[in-house]
């Protein structure tokens, strides 16, 4: 069975341009998104990790109409996103919602759960004042809440339960994507179970598909289908969970997965540590990205940029080793 | 081995507004010689203010008892203001959360290094700042002489971290408290800084006191956990045992709810309920409203801390036998 492109990124690239300190300096800017492509098929969860400044955060917003990319394109049911009109945009953030991180901040503390649960639905003209009040009483019972939170504020509510209000507001539109940005990593690891479970039940019923973004490779596992790793603004391997996970190929991955301490198994005993930090974003090394910290790094790892190349079925690497 | 730390009975109140808050109930903890203990709970449970009781690092509002605290047979709760400052920083150290905040933004990071010397040793400036450096070195640090010279904002949160040990452990502590140290970094980086105090404990034998909240740290690190629940340790044990028989229902659902790649994509066991705020604590076991073996004897009745094998403790009536089934 052919499965169904809903979101194709091509060569996307961001750079953020940094102010000038002299008159007659050269623009420079920081380059977070490099060369980035992938498919998000229909009904699939695409997951998205990597290290805090890497660009995953930056290429959600992207994709959900947050910030506009430098280059590149990116197709939703095979409609080019940059090249929408205002009111065909406006249509098209329906079928694109957002689930953000902090559970605290992303809703208005001066307003109702109600007010901030309808007004997805006022940016977009749908529905009576009494529609509104009905829909939304039938998803918060979706999400296991009763009537009487219509009338609450956010700071009454624990953040757990802000969270799904949230991951409910993202809802209100039936949007088809759904970029969830470490929707869980601000929440203890027993309320961080609810909110997964809940997500999987919700894509089960409303047949979503969903671009999660974490750190946290545990949770990816176990929420995604296909996973990308980015590192620097890259995308360096691209693959289906388990072949990701039983066979990492890029030196980036494999020491990735071994530095999370597992509870479950002791699989990763040696561990293939990676040494140093995260070079500058500014200044990116010339050639692979890991090559100031990648142990099996090679002369013509320094200067020439490895392409994304397929080795195995779904299974692309960014790396000189498999040229 | 040595019995470096006894703490029994240890409580924990916050004065407030709205009346004694209890924040920390009859713990009772030891820590030997070269030995890493850890204390895990999730937020609110009280783990840190353990932990910071124990160098009177609690705001003023808070009331500490305790039947004892002996560290190194001195008592700490009876010692006076001058012991104290000699005792914390140079005997008993810490390492915060957040390297980003807790260090001073304009001292430079070597000067803030070489404090700890000159508070703690008699030694000149010059000796001071070659140990510094010494120890900078130790930790990791590349680029000593330059990095001496730099200030907070100039280094990466792994650097920061790596300062912080370096001013924890200058004085060759023979307690170090880490409150969730890895917390605030990145995977690659956390690996890399669990594997310094490792080494470190080894080289030095000093004992550490390391808090979290993931299980796979405490895993990867601890040879004692101790689980907290709204100010009780619900459960005491060396770590494997822990880990592969939890008996309170508590600890066996922590561990369930952590995705688990061998159980493949199958619901994750979720604690139905949330966690209770201090002030709404229940009269009876701690956990009584998120559990479902609860019965009326719980709920009325205190379980109180047993020993159901030799060295792990259950503070539970009815402490599950073997999990696994």
């Amino acid at each position: 069975m052919e499965k169904e492109i809903l979101l194709e990124v091509k060569d996307l690239k961001k750079v953020f341009k940094t102010p000038k300190s002299k008159l007659f300096e050269k623009q420079s800017g920081v380059r977070a998104i490099h060369e980035v492509s992938f498919k998000i098929y229909k009904g699939e969860t695409f997951g998205l990790v990597g290290e805090s400044g890497c660009g995953k955060s930056t290429l959600g917003n992207i994709i959900g109409g947050l910030i506009p990319p430098s280059e590149g394109i990116i197709t939703f049911e095979n409609k080019s996103i940059s090249t929408l009109d205002k009111k065909e945009a406006k249509s098209l953030s329906r079928n694109i919602q957002m689930i953000f991180q902090d559970p605290y901040s992303c809703l208005n503390p001066r307003k109702k759960i109600g007010w901030i649960l309808e007004e997805p639905l006022r940016v977009h003209h749908i529905g009576t004042k009494k529609e509104l009040r009905r829909t939304v009483y039938e998803m918060l019972h979706e999400v296991g809440f009763d009537k009487s939170y219509y009338n609450r504020y956010p700071h009454e509510l624990s953040g757990g339960q802000r969270q799904r209000i949230g991951i409910v507001c993202s809802l209100m539109l039936h949007p088809k994507l759904i970029i969830a940005d470490e929707p869980v990593s601000a929440l203890d690891v027993s309320v961080q179970a609810t909110i997964l479970n809940l997500l999987k039940d919700l894509q089960e019923k409303y047949q979503l598909t969903y671009l999660f973004i974490s750190h946290d490779l545990n949770v990816v596992e176990y929420m995604s289908d296909r996973i990308g790793v980015m590192y620097l603004g890259q995308l360096v391997e691209l693959g289906r969970v388990e072949d990701l996970y039983n066979n990492p190929l890029h030196p980036y991955t494999r020491s990735l997965i071994s530095a999370v301490p597992n509870v479950y198994d002791d699989k990763y005993k040696n561990k293939t540590s990676l040494k140093g930090e995260v070079p500058n974003a500014m200044h990116p090394p010339a050639g692979c990205p890991l090559c100031t910290r990648c142990p099996e790094c090679m002369n013509q790892c320094k200067t020439i940029q490895p392409p994304l190349i397929e080795i195995e079925h779904e299974h692309y690497v960014r790396c000189h080793k498999y040229l | 081995m040595n019995q470096l730390l006894d703490v029994k009975d240890l409580s924990i109140a916050f004065e407030t507004n709205e009346g004694l808050l209890k924040a920390v109930s009859n713990v009772s903890f030891q820590l030997h010689e070269n030995a890493i203990l850890g204390i895990v709970g999730e937020s609110g449970c009280g783990k840190s203010i353990t932990a910071m009781s124990l160098i009177n690092l609690l705001p003023s509002n808070a009331i500490v008892s305790s039947n004892q605290m002996l560290f190194n047979g001195m008592d700490l709760r009876s010692i006076d203001k001058n012991k104290l400052y000699e005792i914390r920083g140079k005997d008993i150290a810490i390492i915060f959360q957040e390297p980003m905040t807790s260090l001073n933004p304009l001292m430079k990071v070597g000067q803030q290094i070489t404090e700890m010397i000159r508070l703690h040793e008699n030694s000149t400036l010059k000796e001071a700042k070659q140990k510094t450096q010494w120890m900078m070195k130790k930790v990791g640090l590349s680029n000593v002489k330059k990095l001496y010279h730099s200030y907070t904002h100039e280094l990466s949160g792994g650097m920061l971290q790596r300062v912080m040990i370096a001013m924890a452990m200058i004085c060759q502590p023979k307690i170090l408290i880490a409150d969730e140290p890895t917390t605030a970094l990145d995977v690659t980086i956390q690996a890399q800084i669990l594997e310094l105090m490792k080494q470190l404990n080894k080289e030095n034998h000093t004992s550490i006191i390391f808090i979290s909240h993931d299980l796979g740290v405490i895993k990867e690190m601890c040879t004692e956990v101790m689980v907290m629940y709204l100010g009780y340790c619900v459960e005491k044990a060396d770590t494997s045992v822990l880990l592969k028989h939890p008996a309170h229902p508590y600890t066996y659902g922590l561990l369930q709810s952590i995705p688990n790649p061998k159980k493949g994509k199958s619901r994750l066991y979720a604690i139905p309920g949330r966690i209770l705020k201090l002030s709404e604590r229940p009269k009876g076991c701690p956990f009584c409203t998120r559990c479902k073996r609860a019965t009326e004897k719980c709920r009325t009745q205190l379980p109180e801390l047993q020993e159901i094998s030799t060295n792990h403790f259950v503070r539970c009536f009815y402490p599950l036998d073997h999990p696994q089934n």
